[in-house]
C-alpha cells in the first residue's frame, strides 16, 4: 500500500487512528501502551499483506528469528566465543536473505554473462521494504552485540519496531537505539499528533503534488529518441529528475516521521535541504541521512574507517561507497553510481579539498550540484549504455535545442521554479511575518490546500476517457 | 552519535501553552474531521455505472475472496474502486485540469491546448519501416489495378496547418515534408496525388479547415480537397452544386474529452450535393443494415456527433446510387472521409467503402465483385503514418 | 538456551522450505495439454467460440503451431469478438520469450485498433492475461480472466 493511494488514506488510517486511540486500558498505561503496539503491529502486517501477500511469510520467520538471537546474544554473556559464533551466524543469516531476494536474478544474470551458461533464472519478485526492514534488523543484532542495547524481551515490541509501517517501505531507517525507549513509553498527544498531521501533509504535498508532477517531463523525454534531444532538453530533463527524486524520497520520509509523530514516536530527520550542500562530503550529510549514517556506524567504522591509514582509508570508502550503490537496485549503474560518489569523495578528501576550499561559496555550491546532476543521469538511467547517451545529449550531441525546447520549458516554467526555490531551502526564510496570528493562518490554509490539491490529483490520475477517435 | 529528530517548525513553539494547545487541537480535529467527512460522502452518494464524460464503465465494489486477495487483485480493484466512485469525481477533475492550465500546462492525455481555444493532437513520428510497407502494398495494387484512374488524398494535421495557435509555439515534425516522402514513394500510370496543402491555400481563414476540439478536419476542408480531385479526374464539380448547412453548434470532439475540456464548442456543417439526384441505398453488409441516407441524424442527439456521417465507421459500406454515372468507385479510407463521402454521390454509380483497419473479407471478393474505374485513398497522416493494416488488406 | 537454538533452527528450516517453494513453482506440469485446454475453455462462457486450426493460429500470432508440443486456439471468426484463448504447451526447444513478444506486440496492436472504436472490447483487450506457468503459456482476453486464469492454475 501507498501512502499515496486512496485505499491508505481513506480507509486505512482512519482505521487504524481510531482503534490506536481507542481507550481500553485507561487506568493502566503499562498496558494501554502494549495495546497501542498490539495495534501498530497488526495494522503494520496488514499494510504490508496488502502488496505483497507472499512476502509477510518471509518477515514473520525474520523477525522470530532475530527475536531469538536477541535473546541469546543477551544471555551468552559469559561465552564470549559462543556469543560471537552466535552473532556471525545471524549477521550471515540476514544478509543471504536479503541477498538472496534483492540479488539473486542479477547474480545469475552476471554469471551467466561471465561464464557463458544458460541458467535460467526462477522469477522472484523482490520483496518490498526488504533493503530496510533488513538494516533495522541488522542494527538492532549488531547493537545489542556490542553491548550498546539491551535485547529486546517482548516479541511483540520487537516485531512493532521491525514491521512500523510508517517507515516500512521507504524509510527512514531507523536505529534501534534511537527507539528502545519510546516502545516502551512514549508521550502521546494533540500537540504531537497536530505535528505529524503537519508532516505528513507536507510529504504528501511534495510527492503528489511536486514529485509526480515534474517527474513527467524526465519521463517523456528518456522515451523519445535520444539522439534527437537537444542539450537544453536534456539539461532540463535532468534537473527535473533532480528536483523528481528528492521530492519524492524526502516526501516519504517526511509523511513517515508524520505518521511516526501521530503515533508517539520520533523518528530521526533524514533530509536536510540536500541541494544547499557546499562539498559532496556535505551533500552525503544531508541527503538520506539515516542510510549514510547506517553504512558509516555498521560498516566504514567496523572496518577501520580513517584510522589505519590512507590506503585503507581509501580501500574502505570504496568498498562503503559501492554496497551504498549496491543497496538501492540490483544492476551495474547503482554500483557505479555508488563508487563514483566513492571516488569523489576520495578525491575531495586527499587532492582538490585544499583548492575548492579557496573557492567562493556559491562555486562550491554550483560545483556540488553539478556533480550531484550528473550523478543523478547514472542512478536513473536503465542501463550504462544508456547513461552515455544521456550524457551524450547533455553535451550536446542532439544539438543545442530541439523543436520542443521552448514548450517544455514554458509549459513547466513555474511549477520548476516553485519547486526550485522549495528545494533550495528560499521557502523557509520566507518574511517572517510579525503578527503571528495571521502567520499561522496563512500556514493552516496552506496546509489546507496543498491536502486538498493531493486528493484531486489522486483523483483525476484516474481520467481515462475512452474515446471514439477513430470515428 | 545522536542524530536529531526531525522537528516541525511550522508550529509555534512559544507563546502561551493553552494557546498552542488550541492550535493543535484544530489541526487535529481538521484532519480527522476531513477524512470522516470523505468516508461519509463516499458511503452517502450512490455508486455509479458509467462515467459519462470517460466513455467508460467504472469499477464495481470488488468481490472478496481468498483468491482475488492471494493474487493481489482485490486490492488493486478496491483502490480502483474508491477512486473511480470518488464523491464528485468529475468535478475534481475538471478543477484539476483548470489549475494545471493555471500553473502553464499545456497538455493532457496527447492533446495540446493551443491559443484561440484550438486543441491539437500530437503528431505520429514517420517510421519508415511502417510507411515503406504501407507504400509497397499500393504501388502493387495500383499496379494490378492499372485500368482505373487512382488517387491519394493525405490531410495534413491541425497542428501543422494552424501551427501558430500551437501552444509556446511548439513546432512538431515537418508534415510538408513527410507528405512529399509519401508522394515520392508512390506511382502509378493514372494515379494523382492531390495536394492538400495547396487546395488549403484558397481558403481565406485558415482556422474554418479544423475543428477545435477534434481531430478531424471539417467539412469545409474535406469541400476544398473533393474540388482538387474532382479537377483532377474531370467530374466537373463547383461549390455552387452544393449546400452547407450547420447542423450543430455544441459539437464538442474527441479532442476535448482528452483534454477534459468543457466549454469550447465547434459548429459542425454538413455538405450535400443541392440536386438531389434521386435515391440512394447505403448498405452495411456485415451489420445487415439498409439505410437510405449517408447522415444518421440521430447521432446528433449523442456525445460525438462526427458519427453523423454514415453514422460511424464500418469494416465496408456500400453505396449504390441512381446517379447517370458508369463510374464505379473504391475508397480505403480512414474517419477523415466520412465527411467527404457525401460529396462524392452525384459522381457514381456505385462507391464501397473499406476501413481497412476493420475490413476481415477478402478483397478478391471485392474486386471480383465490381470492376471498379476509380480508386481513391483517404487518410489523415497521422493515421496513416501509423496504419498497419492498409497492406495486409491490399494483399488480401 | 536449547529451546531457543531448536526455535531458530526451526526458523531456518521454514525459511529454507518457503525458498524452495518459491523457487520450484515454475516446475514443470505433468498435466495433459488436451486437459489443461478443455479446463480453460469451460471457464469462459460465451457463444460463439470455437476450437480453431493452425492455419488460424498462423495468421493470428505469426507462429508455427508445429515448433510446440501443443497449441490450442480458442476464438470466434467474428471480427468484433475479441475474446479469446490461447494455450501453448512449451517443448525443450521452443523459444518461450519470442512467443512471448509475439503475443504481446499483437495484443498491443489489437487493442490500438480497438481504442477509440468500441469501449466494450477495448476493455477486455486492456485486461488481457499472458502467463508462463510449468512449460505452459497462457494467454486470454476475456470478460472474466481471473476466472479463466485460475482454472488454468488449477489444471496445471
Amino acid at each position: 500500500m501507498l501512502f499515496s493511494s486512496a485505499t491508505f488514506l481513506f480507509v486505512f488510517l482512519p482505521v487504524v487512528l481510531l482503534f490506536y486511540f481507542l481507550p481500553l486500558f485507561k487506568t493502566q498505561p503499562q498496558k494501554e501502551i502494549t495495546k497501542k503496539n498490539a495495534v501498530l503491529c497488526l495494522a503494520s502486517l496488514v499494510f504490508y499483506a496488502w502488496g505483497e501477500p507472499v512476502y509477510i511469510l518471509l518477515m514473520l520467520i525474520s523477525i522470530y528469528f532475530n527475536y531469538n538471537i536477541g535473546l541469546d546474544l543477551a544471555a551468552l554473556g559469559r561465552h564470549p566465543k559462543q556469543r560471537r559464533q552466535i552473532f556471525i551466524a545471524a549477521v550471515v543469516f540476514n544478509l543471504l536473505v536479503l541477498g538472496f531476494f534483492k540479488y539473486y536474478p542479477f547474480a545469475v544474470d552476471n554469471l551467466n554473462h561471465l561464464f557463458r551458461l544458460e541458467i535460467r533464472a526462477a522469477q522472484i519478485s523482490l520483496p518490498i521494504g526488504i533493503s530496510f526492514y533488513t538494516f533495522q534488523i541488522l542494527s538492532y543484532v549488531i547493537d545489542v552485540y556490542r553491548g550498546k542495547c539491551t535485547a529486546q524481551k517482548s516479541l511483540l515490541s520487537f516485531a512493532t519496531y521491525i514491521t512500523m509501517f510508517p517507515q516500512l517501505i521507504a524509510g527512514p531507517i531507523v536505529q534501534y537505539g534511537d527507539i528502545e525507549r519510546q516502545l516502551r513509553t512514549r508521550k502521546i498527544g494533540i500537540r504531537k499528533f497536530a505535528a505529524g498531521v503537519l508532516f505528513f501533509v507536507r510529504g504528501l504535498g511534495k510527492k503528489v503534488l511536486f514529485a509526480n508532477t515534474i517527474g513527467a517531463v524526465y519521463t517523456e523525454i528518456t522515451a523519445r529518441d535520444i539522439s534527437s534531444v537537444g542539450m537544453l532538453t536534456a539539461w532540463f530533463g535532468i534537473l527535473c529528475y533532480t528536483l523528481q527524486i528528492y521530492f519524492d524520497f524526502s516526501g516519504y520520509s517526511d509523511m513517515a516521521i508524520g505518521l511516526g509523530k501521530m503515533f508517539g514516536f520520533d523518528f530521526v530527520q533524514n533530509f536536510n535541504f540536500p541541494y544547499t550542500a557546499s562539498s559532496i562530503k556535505d551533500f552525503w550529510s544531508r541527503w538520506h541521512i539515516s542510510l549514510s549514517t547506517w553504512f558509516r556506524d555498521y560498516v566504514y567504522i567496523p572496518l577501520g574507517g580513517n584510522r589505519k591509514g590512507t590506503a585503507r582509508t581509501i580501500i574502505n570508502l570504496l568498498i562503503v561507497w559501492s554496497l551504498t550503490g549496491l543497496w538501492h537496485g540490483a544492476a551495474w549503474n547503482f554500483v557505479a553510481w555508488g563508487a563514483y560518489y566513492g571516488i569523489l569523495l576520495i578525491l575531495e578528501k586527499y587532492v582538490f579539498g585544499s583548492l575548492v576550499e579557496k573557492l567562493p561559496y556559491w562555486a562550491k555550491r554550483v560545483l556540488t550540484m553539478l556533480i550531484v546532476i550528473v550523478g543523478w543521469v547514472f542512478f536513473s538511467a536503465e542501463s550504462f549504455s544508456g547513461a552515455a547517451q544521456y550524457l551524450g545529449a547533455m553535451v550536446g550531441r542532439g544539438g543545442l535545442w530541439d523543436s520542443t525546447t521552448g514548450y517544455l520549458l514554458m509549459s513547466n516554467l513555474l511549477p520548476f521554479a516553485v519547486m526550485s526555490c522549495s528545494a533550495l531551502g528560499y521557502f523557509r526564510k520566507f518574511p517572517k511575518l510579525r503578527d503571528s496570528n495571521i502567520r499561522l493562518a496563512l500556514q493552516a490554509l496552506g496546509y489546507a490546500a496543498v491536502f486538498a490539491l493531493c486528493v484531486v490529483n489522486l483523483v483525476s490520475d484516474t481520467y481515462n476517457p475512452f474515446l471514439y477517435f477513430r470515428f | 552519535m545522536k542524530l536529531p529528530t526531525a522537528k516541525n517548525h511550522d508550529l509555534p513553539t512559544s507563546g502561551k501553552r493553552n494557546y498552542t494547545t488550541l492550535v493543535c487541537l484544530v489541526i487535529a480535529v481538521a484532519f480527522a474531521a476531513f477524512l470522516v467527512l470523505h468516508t461519509l460522502l463516499f458511503l452517502v452518494t450512490p455508486d455509479l455505472e458509467l462515467s459519462e464524460s470517460e466513455n467508460r464503465t467504472l469499477q464495481q465494489r470488488p468481490k472478496l475472496t481468498l483468491s482475488a486477495l492471494a493474487d493481489g487483485s482485490y486490492m488493486k480493484k478496491f483502490e480502483t474502486y474508491l477512486t473511480d466512485q470518488f464523491p464528485n469525481r468529475d468535478g475534481l477533475i475538471s478543477f484539476h485540469s483548470f489549475f494545471a492550465t493555471l500553473t502553464g500546462h499545456r497538455e493532457e492525455n496527447g492533446v495540446y491546448l493551443g491559443r484561440r481555444g484550438f486543441l491539437f493532437e500530437k503528431q505520429t513520428p514517420l517510421d519508415q519501416d511502417v510507411l515503406q510497407k504501407t507504400t509497397d502494398a499500393i504501388n502493387t495494387f495500383l499496379e494490378r489495378e492499372k485500368h482505373a484512374k487512382s488517387a491519394m488524398i493525405l490531410a495534413p494535421n491541425s497542428s501543422y496547418v494552424l501551427q501558430k495557435y500551437m501552444p509556446y509555439h511548439l513546432h512538431e515534425d515537418d508534415q510538408k515534408q513527410q507528405l512529399n516522402i509519401v508522394k515520392k514513394a508512390l506511382h502509378g500510370d493514372k494515379f494523382s496525388w492531390i495536394s492538400v496543402l495547396k487546395a488549403y491555400e484558397k481558403a481565406e481563414d485558415p482556422t474554418t479547415l479544423y475543428y477545435r476540439t477534434d481531430h478531424h478536419w471539417t467539412t469545409f476542408a474535406a469541400q476544398r480537397a473533393f474540388l482538387s480531385l474532382s479537377s483532377k479526374w474531370e467530374l466537373g464539380a463547383k461549390s455552387s452544386q452544393f449546400t452547407m448547412e450547420p447542423v450543430s453548434d455544441h459539437f464538442s470532439g474527441t479532442l476535448a474529452s482528452s483534454y477534459g475540456e468543457r466549454k469550447i464548442r465547434d459548429v459542425l456543417y454538413v455538405c450535400a450535393p443541392k440536386k438531389a439526384n434521386g435515391t440512394y441505398t447505403v448498405s452495411y453488409p456485415t451489420q445487415n443494415k439498409v439505410t437510405a441516407s449517408v447522415f444518421d441524424s440521430s447521432k446528433l442527439e449523442q456525445k460525438n456527433q462526427y458519427e453523423i456521417f454514415l453514422g460511424g465507421n464500418f469494416d465496408k459500406i456500400e453505396i449504390t446510387t441512381t446517379a447517370e454515372s458508369e463510374d464505379t468507385l473504391l475508397l480505403f479510407k480512414d474517419s477523415y472521409a466520412n465527411c467527404m463521402i457525401p460529396m462524392l454521390t452525384p459522381y457514381f454509380s456505385k462507391i464501397v467503402v473499406i476501413d481497412p483497419r476493420y475490413f476481415s473479407d477478402s478483397l478478391n471478393d471485392v474486386l471480383e465483385d465490381t470492376d471498379f474505374t476509380h480508386v481513391l485513398f483517404v487518410y489523415n497522416l497521422n493515421t496513416f503514418l501509423a496504419d498497419k493494416s492498409l497492406s495486409g488488406v491490399l494483399a488480401s | 538456551m536449547k529451546q531457543r537454538r531448536i526455535k531458530e533452527g526451526v526458523c531456518i528450516l521454514v525459511l529454507l522450505i518457503f525458498v524452495i517453494l518459491l523457487m520450484t513453482q515454475d516446475k514443470q506440469s505433468t498435466a495433459e495439454p488436451q486437459a489443461v485446454f478443455e479446463a480453460v475453455q469451460s471457464a469462459m462462457d460465451v457463444d460463439g467460440l470455437e476450437v480453431c486450426k493452425d492455419e488460424r493460429i498462423k495468421k493470428e500470432f505469426g507462429i508455427d503451431p508445429r515448433a510446440f508440443d501443443f497449441v490450442g486456439y480458442f476464438a470466434s471468426d467474428s471480427i468484433m469478438e475479441v475474446r479469446e484463448i490461447l494455450l501453448v504447451h512449451l517443448s525443450e526447444e521452443s523459444g518461450e520469450q519470442e512467443l512471448l513478444d509475439k503475443i504481446t506486440s499483437r495484443v498491443t496492436d489489437k487493442a490500438e485498433l480497438f481504442s477509440g472504436y468500441a469501449p466494450e472490447q477495448s476493455g477486455y483487450l486492456e485486461k488481457y492475461e499472458l502467463l508462463s506457468r510449468g512449460g505452459y503459456v497462457l494467454f486470454t482476453v476475456s470478460d472474466t480472466p481471473d476466472d479463466v486464469v485460475r482454472a488454468f492454475k488449477k489444471a496445471i
